[in-house]
């Protein structure tokens, strides 16, 4: 099988830079688990089998147990302020921005203050949007206990939200 | 069914991720209880609030000139293995002619012996003791 386009390369790349940095918060850090990653890709391409999962499956699967390996052994210190609000948004007014930029901080916070293991979860499946068989084989847990974990995980969040008044629309 | 049941259904309703009979359950369960239904809301709100976030800049978006390709591969390979090769040829080589050169005498012989013996072990050992780390190794389940 031909190795990715150049496209998909890119692609790939933005997608598992954005779940290593939000696991590590770190840019540079981010960056080189991301090019290792795609050394991995392109080194065991061969055993790749698509059958078994989509390529950005895969991939996204060297690129977090890669960060998860770099963490247990460098622990580095996880930057709370990695994750900027959009700026593309869509506000009619400049009250709605303000309301919408302080939501998303809001969310961002409680994001960025959750564990490791809840945030990935919840990133993979919101962010990256992720099926449960494909974050079950990213995280290589059992596919039934993805829906229970995120829902503690979302009524968690939920709640805290709920208390700091950040998720009324 | 317990709430903890109900909410996983939810989630897994928001997700896309039911049967259709248990959708149907979410469904007539959110028509009958308001705060089912407004549970729902605030969910999907935050899903669409998660899936909105976005992160600071990153500089590097051509990852296809970072990646290396087949040709730079192989050819990194196949360089390390010439380079090994020759220069094992070349060091046994020298060794040899200078084990059967009459002109050193057997002193020098022995020490330049001792010398090859010495790094040969010092070799041995760390390949052994990169093997038994490999095998103790904690991550070394870690898939890639």
């Amino acid at each position: 099988m031909p190795l990715p386009t150049d496209q998909t390369i890119n692609a790939l790349g933005q997608s598992g830079y954005a779940l290593s940095f939000q696991l590590l918060g770190n840019h540079q850090d981010a960056e080189d688990m991301t090019q290792d990653s795609l050394n991995t890709l392109v080194a065991k391409w061969d055993t790749f089998d698509e059958s078994k999962a989509s390529v950005k499956t895969w991939f996204l699967t060297i690129v977090r147990n890669r960060t998860i390996d770099y963490m247990r052994k460098k622990k580095p210190q996880f930057n709370p302020d990695i994750l900027d609000q959009s700026s593309d948004r869509k506000a009619e007014t400049a009250q709605q921005h303000i309301e919408a930029s302080e939501r998303q901080a809001t969310v961002r916070d409680a994001i960025v203050a959750l564990p490791q293991d809840q945030r990935e979860l919840i990133l993979l499946r919101d962010y990256h949007g992720f099926k449960y068989a494909e974050i079950a084989e990213i995280l290589n847990v059992p596919i039934g206990t993805i829906m229970s974990r995120l829902s503690r995980v979302r009524k968690q969040l939920r709640l805290q939200l709920l208390d700091l008044g950040g998720n009324s629309r | 069914m317990t709430e903890t049941d109900w909410d996983q259904l939810l989630t897994g309703y928001l997700d896309n991720e039911l049967t259709q009979q248990d959708r149907q359950r979410v469904e007539q369960r959110m028509i009958n209880e308001p705060t089912y239904r407004a549970q729902f809301d605030d969910l999907k709100s935050l899903q669409t609030d998660i899936a909105d976030l976005d992160f600071q800049p990153n500089k590097t978006t051509q990852w296809s000139e970072l990646a290396p390709d087949v040709t730079s591969r192989s050819a990194r390979s196949l360089g390390w293995l010439t380079y090994i090769a020759s220069t094992l040829f070349l060091v046994g080589y020298g060794f040899y002619e200078f084990i059967i050169a009459e002109t050193a005498n057997a002193f020098v012989k022995t020490a330049v012996l001792g010398i090859l013996l010495g790094l040969g072990l010092l070799l041995i050992s760390v390949i052994k003791q990169r093997l038994v780390e490999s095998k103790t190794d904690r991550y070394k389940d870690v898939q890639i």
